[in-house]
This record gives C-alpha cells, structure tokens and sequence, in this order.
C-alpha cells in the first residue's frame, strides 16, 4: 500500500493542475491567517472568518480529488485494474489516503491558527477550547474530507464527465451559501407558500456541510458558539459513508456490489430519517422559520388577545419539572393546582411543544390544544395534572449543545391565558406566574446546566416566579453571576449595587415607591442572557423576577439601572410612546448631550405648541386616509398626503425632543413634569402623549403670564 | 486451464455472445473476428469483467469469480491501455506490482523481466508521457506479464502500431508464450498467422471455428481462385472477391467461391480460409 500512495502522491504533486493550485491554496491560507489576524482579533471573529472560507476550500478539495481520481478513467487504467484482486479498491484506497494527506496540512494549519488565536487572546476558558477543536474537526477537517469524498465518488460515477461534475460542485458550493436563498425563499415571497419554503429548505440544510454560511451575517452567539450540533456530525458522517459506498459499488462485482447498493440506499435512508428529527437547532437565515423570524411570523396571524382580567382562577403551588434535553426538550411537569374546583383549566405552553397527554392520578384526561394554549376540563377533585411533552423553539432553544430557556417564557405550563408574543413592542410577553411557586426540577443533559433556583448536579429546587436554564459555554464568572466566560462584557456585582442605587435615589427623587421587584437586586442572581435575544425582541433586554435577573448586557451601573427602569413600561405603549419614553429616560437619567444644537437656544413654546396642532391636525387628516382613498386619489393628491405624511415624521421628531427638553430639563416645574410622566408611563393610561404635553405647556405658559 | 461453457452476454437486448463454448489450454490462441463479433466481450468476460454473463467460465475446474489463483494467473492488456502520465515506467511498474500482489521482495527482479522481455529496460526511468504509442503498448503487455501470469489476454494488442511495432510485438509474444496461455484478440489475420497456435473465428457472438491454423487454412482448400479479370462472370456459385490486384499489366481477381470452378485453386491463405468462414462459403 505504501509504494501504492507514494505512487498516487506523486500523481498528484507532478500534476501542474493540482500541485500549482494547491501550493497557491496554501500561500493564500497564510495570507488570511494574516488578515484575520491584524483585522479581527476578537474570539469568535476570526473564527467566523476562518469558517466563512470554508466552503471554497471544500470546493477545491472536490476539484483536486476529482482530478486525481478521474486520471485512472482518462488514462484506461479501470479496465486492467478490474483484473487484478481488489485493485481498482486498493487504487482507490491509495488516492484517498493520498488525499487525506493533502487535506491534513491545511487542516493542521487552520487548527494551529485557531489554537494560537485562543492562547493569544487569552479566553481561558476550557469548554470554549474544546468547542474549537470540535469546530476545527468538523469545519476545517471533516468538511475537507466530505470534499474528497465527494470528489472521488464523482470520479466514480460520473467518469470523465467534466461538465456534469463541475456543475453540480458549483450548485453545491452556492447551496452552501446565502446567496441562493433567494431562490429558496420565491415560494414564500411571491406566492406565500410556506410549506413548499420549508421543504425547500429541508433540502438546502441536508446538503449542508459548512453551517455557517458564506454571507450569513448573524452574530454567533457565544453561549452556543458554531452550530455543532449531533446532527451536523451525523451529516458529516453520512457525507462521508455515502460517497464511499458509492466508490466501492465501482470497486466490486456481483454481490458484494449488490451488497455495496443497498448499504449505500441504507445509509440515505438512515441519513433523511436523523435528519428529519435533528430537533431544536439554531436556524440563522432568512427563512420564515429561522430564529429571528419565525415567532414574529407566527404570531402575525395571531394577534394577541386581551387576556388582562381574565385571571387562571387557580395559581400552581408546585412544579416537578422532570426536563430531558436530548435532541430537543422532552419534559414530564407535574404541577400542583391550589384551586381544584373549576369547571375548565387553562394553561399556556409555547405551541412548538407537542403535547403528547395529561394524566391525574387516576389517568389520562382529555384536553384541548389550541396554538399555545391548552384547556382542561374538571380534575373530579384532583389536586395534581402531569403534562407530558416534547418539541422545541426556534429561538429558545435546547439541545445538547446549548440551553436558553428564560423563565418567563412557556416552555413549562403557566397558569392561565397569557400572549407569548406582543406585535406593538415586537417582542415576547415577559410571562411571569403571578405567585412564586415551589419548584422541584431535574435535567438530564449532557450540559451542565445553571438555573436561578438552588441546587447542583442538574437538579433544582426552591421557590421562584420562574425557573431559568441555561447551558453551553456559560458558567458563573463570579458569585451568583452566570454568563459567557469568554464575553468581553462581563457583568459584575458592583455595576448591579451601582444600578440598585441609583434606582433607589430615582424612585426617592420621584416620590414614587419603589417596585417590590427592583428592591435589592443586587441579591438577585444574574444570568448573561444569550446576545441574540434582542435579535427580534425589544422587550428581553433586561427583565428582573423574584429571586433572578436576566439581562443582555450589563456594561455599567447607570445602563443596567436604565434598562431596568426601561423594562417597566407597561406593555400596551405602542413604538412611538417609546419613542417618547427614551427621550423621558434620557433626562432622568441625566444623559442629555449639552452640546446638541437644541441647547443652544431655549425651547419655543408658541412654536412647540404650533407644531403639536399641526401634528395633530395633520395625523387627524391622515388618519382619514386608508387604502381605498389612498387609491381613489389622484398624483396632485398623492404627493400632498406623502408631504403630509413626512412632515408629520418629522414634526414627530422635533415634537417629541424639543417636549422632552423642555419639560424634563428647562421647565421650572421639571422635577414634577419627571413625577407625571412617570405615572403616564408606568399606568395603563389610555391618554394621549401630545395632549399631555400640550396641557402642562400651556399651564406652565399660563403660570409665566400670570 | 479455462473452459468457457455456453457463455452468452447481452448489453441492454443486444446479444453480444451466444452459447460461446470454448476450451483453451497453455497455447497461443488467436481471436479473429470484425468489428463488433464480440471478440472484445469474450474476453472480457473471460477476464471476470462483466457482472452477470451467463453460462459458466472456468479456470481450472472452478468458476473464475470463486477460484483463488484466477487473478494472480490472469495478464490482461486492454483494447485501451494507458497509465499515469506523471510517472516513470519504473513507478508505474511498481505500482502495478503493488495492485498485483507482488511480494515486495520480488517487485525489483519482476519488473527487470517484465521490462526486459518488451525491450523496454532503457526507459525505466522515462515518464509515461514521453513514451510513443507502440512503446506503451508493450508497457501494457509488461503489465499483463507481471507477477508471472499464465493466462494471458490481449485485445487487439496490435491495433495502431507500425509494421515495426507488430514485428517486435510477435517476437515479443513468441518468448512469452512458453507455457502459458495466451489469448490474442485481433482482426488483422496475419498477425494471428505468425505467432499463434490456434485459432477462434467470431462473428455475430458466435464461435465459427476453433482449431489451428492450418485447419483454417483447410477450410478454404478447392475455393481460392486467381482469375483474370475478364473471365470472372464465368464463376459459377456464390463467391467473393477477397482482392484485386495486377500482375504484368493484367487485372486479377483472387476469388473464394463456394463450388469447384473449371479454373486451377490456389494454395489457400489463412486469410482465405477465415473469409470463408465469415462469407459463409465453406
């Protein structure tokens, strides 16, 4: 075997179309660890880089093992081959292994920069080591191999056939990246098929070896890192076996072909069936059921409804939370309802989680699932119900790479009807119990998982308003603070005291007693939530519960303090209240910028009074307006209601700043202006923001010409 | 040493071999047949090629896919033959030795024979490129040589050499074929005339004649005639014209007729006798 891969080996390094290409390959890998290294030095940037590549190497090593191996059938070497014992298998056997050779230096090379990169920027941090070596291995190492697989069992079948062979490495190399998306998501978009998209997209994902696409632009969440999931190794393997089944169906005759073809049939089979329950991964695309955009689209269809008043009429006194995180969340709840005469039970759980059956102690009792609710009829005296159910979320997920299940979203059943989803804040329902309620949880992951409630070895207990999860490259940086060790922007304890009393001080100055929730924080336990979860949500940046906070970021006191103050508006303020609610905070927080050129003269308060009439008069003549008058409209009319309209953009603007300035920073009633806008942001008022302002101006206008 | 018992193969519904029976020893056999007689399918077929052929092949008493010694005895040079241009004769002959089996020990000594008996020993170190046609040809006959096969089966070894090439290829085969098996598929009789045994007529994937060559030859005994072009209308029977050529300014017709003619036979050629058999005139 020796003489025969030194034989291939010299094939390959005399050939000037494989050896030239290939020095240049590697000449052009050094020069990008070059670029990575001076332009991205930080962790996960260079990696990104470094994966982004990826693919055209795997092209390159399809192209270089093609060639390699076709040379037998352009040379009429095949026939003569047959006739020996095994010797178009052990010819084969020597080019690859000659392949693996020329794949290992590259590999290595991509392996040593990452291992340097990790000792040069000083992470520190074993599981994130170990998460690029398995990143090394699958992207820079199996992927190659994929690539010579592929290549060679094209040389097989396919023989001298260049032009088939080309083509499909091209439509596999676009597929590996987001720039045939498009064409994946024209069902969707012209003719808002979304099934046929997913199915599309099913496919596009089984012939993806490089995950993380060329042109994907979304950030990788440290506390996940790459996707590694088990699946992307099964594909890896099946991307591996498949094209070697299919090179030894040409290596032998008769049976052990036979034998050969259905082995390889098998495989597919295997491979399309572990694929098709690869469960919760994390999809970062376009597609309408990737991270971003699958619960917003969802929920679009299915506005939320006024739940508020409509209390459960029972509270949960405990949970036993048995939660098996495989492939997906597999759970067993058992929950204990105070109140065991109601007619009918409703609880909330996340509609990606199939309800599999509801037992008492007596047995299994029917239920109604509807989206993410689920109804109960009479327990006939029974005080406990056992949910069983298993599924995923797109966005909150858990697998065994990673584990993001914040306590107030319904991965476990809530007590009554609450919205998952608020389309005017975009984001999720911060989806709190209304009571804290015994919870008694066990996990089993392979994952070491952190949760606000005590315990260790992945059991929890204790008493909470929810129970959060967290697991991957996630640990506690220091005592009861969990995030992402290798983050940048780690939080601390002092920042947390830091924003406790300045919201302490706030809500003195503001006369306002302060929430029972924000009272010492500092005690809380803070979790780092994963960076993404603002990707698609305005409402997760910061949300504090009984006994735990989590939070995006936590880079300083004064931020912490104004994202926590930020996070207490109520839910029903629309996007322009919010608008007006930052401009607020902006000045309670002292945070104006005194070089603007808004400070350099007073605000006029005729003229602000002026421009709030004509935004009223303007957004009442516009809100006249729908898509039937739109249309009757003629060009003359048209231009006159798009002016209308962009005025009142931008009076909204100048409006909105100028009150904020005025009321909260020049006005001598600006300390009680601070005191009303607090309570009109923080009460359900049904007010209306301008005719506030307007009313306190016009007093205060009153009060200076008296 | 190989039977062949009724071996027929189809490609797709075209019959390519029909109940071929065919016993051949330690000799040299020619393998004559036109284009398409399916002389390339036989030996194919007999070399474990095909997948499913029908009927039965056997190498000494045993199927060839079952028997043990079937590839290491078996020297097969295809109708198309080449090498990995990137390396030296001398490389691509270890390579082979490697494919083979060769014991590592013996490599160096095989190839030294294999080379020499191709007259081939000074271009060891020459890469396969620089090699011309014919030269790369008898790279194909060291190949099927190596390991000391004794069945050797060559498809049209000769096809698209010059007239120097073939004459060192027969003298080549000459030392090769001391007892050994040797199956030479061509249609170019005069290469089977001077160095085979016997010899196996094909056509439409069915053997006409196996015996030897003077047998052959017998066959066309009484049915050549050389006539002057104008008496040819005086040919009774079925005939056909094997050539036309002019001897002292005269045009003459060298004619294979089915019936005696009232004119003097020739001494028939192996040529003669193998055209009868494929005219259907013996």
């Amino acid at each position: 075997m020796r003489k025969l891969y030194k034989a291939s080996l010299s094939v390959f390094l005399r050939s000037k179309n494989l050896s030239l290409p290939y020095l240049v390959l590697l000449a052009l890998i050094v020069a990008y660890f070059g670029f990575c290294f001076n332009n991205y030095l930080h962790y996960f940037s260079v990696a990104i880089w470094l994966v982004r590549s990826c693919i055209f190497l795997v092209a390159f090593f399809i192209y270089c093992s093609y060639e390699l191996a076709v040379r037998m059938y352009d040379n009429n070497m095949v026939e003569y081959l047959k006739t020996y014992q095994q010797g178009l298998l052990k010819a084969y056997a020597a080019i690859i292994l000659c392949l693996l050779t020329i794949i290992a230096l590259p590999s290595i090379m991509f392996f040593a920069f990452i291992l340097f990169m990790y000792y040069y920027n000083d992470v520190q941090y074993l599981p994130f080591l170990i998460h690029l070596m398995k990143l090394s291995i699958l992207y820079f190492g199996l992927s190659f191999l994929i690539g010579i697989m592929l290549g060679t069992a094209m040389a097989a079948k396919l023989k001298t056939k260049r032009l088939a062979v080309y083509s499909l490495t091209v439509i596999f190399m676009l597929l590996n990246t987001t720039f045939t998306d498009v064409l994946f998501r024209v069902p969707y978009l012209l003719f808002n098929s979304y099934q046929t998209e997913r199915m599309l997209y099913y496919f596009k994902d089984f012939l993806t070896v490089v995950p993380y696409q060329l042109g994907n632009n979304f950030i990788i969440d440290p506390i996940y890192g790459f996707p590694t999931e088990p699946i992307r190794w099964i594909l890896a393997v099946f991307w591996i076996l498949f094209p070697l089944t299919l090179i030894l169906t040409e290596c032998f005759d008769r049976k052990t072909k036979k034998a050969m073809l259905v082995t390889s049939y098998l495989i597919v089979l295997l491979g399309v069936g572990l694929f098709s329950n690869r469960g919760s991964t994390l999809l970062m695309d376009m597609r309408v059921d990737s991270y971003p955009y699958a619960d917003p689209h969802y929920y679009q269809d299915r506005p939320g409804e006024d739940y508020s008043g409509n209390e459960a009429g029972f509270m949960i006194e405990e949970y036993k939370m048995d939660l098996t995180i495989s492939n997906e969340l597999h759970a067993e709840v058992e929950v204990t309802i105070d109140n065991h005469d109601l007619d009918s039970y409703d609880f909330t759980l996340y509609h990606g989680y199939i309800l599999k059956s509801v037992r008492t102690e007596d047995g299994e009792i029917p239920f109604a699932r509807l989206g993410d609710y689920i109804r109960i009829g009479s327990l006939n005296g029974a005080d406990r119900l056992i949910f069983k159910y298993y599924g995923k979320s797109p966005k909150y997920y858990a697998n065994r790479q990673a584990i993001a299940l914040p306590g107030y979203f319904a991965y476990y059943p809530k007590p009554g009807r609450t919205n998952i989803w608020d389309l005017d804040r975009y984001g999720y329902v911060i989806n709190t119990s209304p009571n804290e309620s015994k919870y008694s949880v066990h996990v089993r992951s392979n994952l070491k998982v952190f949760c606000n409630l005590a315990g260790s070895g992945n059991s929890f207990h204790g008493k909470s308003d929810g129970v959060t999860l967290l697991a991957g490259m996630y640990d506690e940086v220091a005592k009861n603070i969990y995030a992402e060790p290798m983050r940048s922007d780690l939080p601390k304890r002092e920042y947390i005291r830091e924003a406790e009393e300045i919201l302490t001080n706030l809500f003195k100055r503001l006369d306002r007693p302060e929430p029972e929730l924000f009272s010492r924080i500092s005690e809380k336990k803070f979790f780092q939530a994963p960076q993404n979860f603002g990707l698609n949500s305005n409402t997760e940046d910061i949300v504090i519960m009984s006994d735990h906070i989590t939070a995006i970021s936590c880079n300083n006191g004064p931020q912490l303090a104004e994202s926590i103050m930020e996070s207490i508006i109520k839910p029903q303020a629309d996007s322009l209240c919010m608008s007006h609610y930052r401009q607020y905070l902006k000045y309670l927080f002292n945070r104006q910028d005194e070089t603007d050129p808004l400070f350099q003269n007073a605000v006029d308060l005729n003229l602000l009074l002026k421009e709030i009439d004509e935004m009223q008069f303007l957004a009442a003549k516009n809100s006249n307006v729908d898509r039937e008058t739109y249309l009757n409209m003629n060009e003359q009319e048209k231009k006159a209601h798009s002016d209308d309209e962009k005025r009142l953009s931008n009076l909204g603007q100048i409006v909105s700043e100028k009150a904020a300035k005025y009321l909260f920073y020049e006005s001598p009633r600006q300390e009680e202006n601070l005191r009303i806008f607090f309570d009109y942001f923080t009460a359900e008022s049904e007010a209306d923001y301008l005719e506030l302002v307007e009313r306190i101006v016009k007093e205060e206008l009153g009060d200076d010409r008296s | 040493m190989i039977a062949v018992k009724n071996l027929s193969k189809s490609f797709k519904k075209k019959a390519a071999l029909n109940s071929v029976n065919l016993q051949l020893d330690a000799k040299v056999y020619g393998l004559l047949g036109a284009n398409g007689a399916g002389k390339t399918t036989l030996i194919r077929c007999i070399a474990g090629l095909y997948a499913s052929p029908q009927g039965e092949i056997l190498y000494r008493n045993e199927p060839i896919h079952k028997s043990k010694s079937f590839h290491q005895d078996l020297g097969y040079l295809p109708q198309a033959f080449g090498m990995f241009q990137e390396l030296t004769l001398y490389e691509m002959m270890e390579y082979i030795c490697s494919l083979k089996g060769i014991a590592k020990r013996k490599c160096a000594n095989e190839i030294a024979k294999a080379l020499t008996s191709v007259n081939l020993e000074d271009r060891a170190k020459d890469r396969i490129k620089t090699l011309s046609g014919g030269m790369v040809r008898r790279v194909g006959i060291a190949q099927a040589i190596l390991g000391n096969t004794k069945v050797m089966l060559l498809d049209e070894p000769t096809a698209g050499l010059d007239p120097s090439e073939r004459a060192r290829f027969k003298n080549t085969v000459s030392e090769l074929k001391k007892d050994r098996l040797i199956l030479i598929s061509t249609h170019i009789v005069e290469d089977v005339d001077a160095c085979c045994h016997s010899v196996i007529v094909i056509d439409g994937g069915s053997v006409l004649f196996n015996g030897s060559c003077e047998e052959l030859r017998n066959i066309a005994k009484n049915k050549v005639y050389q006539i002057n072009e104008k008496d040819a209308d005086s040919i009774v029977g079925e005939k056909y014209i094997l050539k036309v050529c002019e001897i002292e300014g005269k045009i003459y017709h060298r004619i294979l007729a089915k019936e005696n003619q009232d004119y003097p036979s020739e001494k028939p050629s192996l040529e003669d006798g193998y055209m009868c058999l494929v005219k259907r005139l013996a």
